[in-house]
């Protein structure tokens, strides 16, 4: 029955980034069912991020798509690490176009062009679109490119 | 756990917190749709979100200890009640205002977040280290402007400079002990401010000698977090108005 709502939440996506789930993000914790209640443990990725309530809403929608009765979402202050996302994510992103977060410890390093895979690239501006990524060109082919933050 | 005698000196001390949050991002946002360039723009309005979002986070920490609700908190209450440093309620300014406030500010998250990481009440502890990550980007983005601004034009420089003389003497109350930080220091509950203050200065002053900064001496400084401006009235006015206007309001 877990698994049922394990592949259940692999179908609520991150608004921001519709191309990855929260499974594979690595913000789901746990799923707990007790008959037809079930609790999920969730954590986000920037504590300011204006998806949250959105998220915790498609959660719940999911589940009871997937029979269950009664949902409990709870949030958990566990920080995340771009170290949780999972290699398929970051293989989607390149896919998408969005530079994937760099391995920790970081050492300073800035993430090749998703592009041409230059690593000539210059920093526009850390802070970008929406709070995980930031701005990069790359100074090979020109392309304006988004990253996602390491953290 | 915490041990019962502490409860309310930390519940001070998140309010504390969460108001510099609260009523920075208030004043960062004032510059949304109108910052220089659009990069800034976005940039503003992420650190504005940022901020808002570690309110969240201290006041949720608050809600554990005393049921207190977030949002009346923020919303709700009155001007004197609000316990934000005078540094983060004066008026937006210019441009080089904002961003050397938001670097003396950033400067004194990033040196008191990395020791509250390790503070012996573990959600404490969580949520500093998740907030650090978020810091140490705002961090990097107003350093390299006050750079940008000191060793800028004359103008720039001249504005930076201005800001400095207005904004430093404030940065010192952001290190003044609230009347129950000792028992909660003793504890390992949060980081000793006043033994922190040295080291930032350092830093600080470092970096803004590097930008061709000046760091003024003297100057006055609020004795408590008591101490507001008439700034902060307009600006809660504002922020709170909405809520006011339907309290009830369940969506926004």
């Amino acid at each position: 029955m877990v698994e049922r709502y394990w592949e259940a939440l692999k179908g609520v996506k991150d608004p921001e980034i519709p191309v990855l789930n929260i499974v594979e993000m690595g913000m789901v914790l746990g799923v707990e069912a007790e008959g037809e209640k079930v609790r999920v443990r969730f954590r986000p990725t920037f504590s300011g991020c204006p998806a949250l309530r959105l998220i915790r809403e498609e959660i719940e929608k999911a589940l009871r798509e997937a029979g269950a009765k009664e949902v409990e979402v709870v949030e958990a202050r566990t920080p995340w690490s771009t170290e949780d996302m999972a290699e398929e994510a970051r293989r989607k992103l390149l896919g998408y176009g969005v530079a994937p977060p760099l391995p920790l410890p970081l050492v300073g390093k800035d993430p090749p062009c998703p592009r041409c895979g230059s690593q000539e690239v210059v920093l526009k501006n850390t802070f970008g679109a929406t709070l995980c990524k930031m701005l990069y060109q790359c100074a090979a082919c020109g392309e304006v490119f988004e990253a996602f933050k390491t953290v | 756990m915490l041990e019962a005698y502490l409860k309310d000196a930390l519940v001070a001390r998140l309010t504390a917190w969460a108001d510099d949050e609260v009523v920075l991002a208030q004043r960062l946002s004032e510059w949304v749709g109108h910052a220089p360039i659009l990069e800034e723009d976005i940039a503003i309005a992420n650190l504005a979100q940022d901020e808002l979002g570690h309110a969240k986070v201290w006041l949720e920490l608050r809600q554990e200890l005393d049921g207190s609700d977030p949002d009346r908190l923020v919303y709700f209450r009155d001007p004197l009640e609000f316990q934000n440093a005078t540094l983060v309620e004066l008026p937006k300014g210019d441009w080089a205002f904002t961003m050397v406030r938001q670097y003396l500010f950033d400067a004194y998250e990033n040196l008191w977040l990395k020791e509250a990481a390790r503070s012996a009440y573990a959600p404490l502890a969580e949520a500093a280290s998740r907030i650090l990550k978020e810091e140490r980007f705002h961090l990097k983005h107003s350093s390299l402007w006050v750079e940008r601004l000191g060793q800028g034009t004359e103008e720039s420089h001249r504005r930076a400079q201005e800001a400095l003389e207005t904004l430093f003497p404030y940065v010192r109350q952001l290190f003044q002990p609230l009347p129950g930080d000792e028992a909660l220091v003793e504890a390992g509950v949060v980081p000793d401010l006043k033994a922190l203050e040295a080291p930032y200065l350092e830093e600080v002053t470092a970096h803004l000698v590097r930008s061709g900064l000046r760091p003024p001496e003297g100057g006055y400084v609020p004795k408590s977090r008591q101490e507001h401006t008439e700034y902060l009235w307009s600006l809660l006015a504002e922020m709170q108005s909405v809520a006011r206007w339907d309290p009830e309001a369940k969506a926004w």
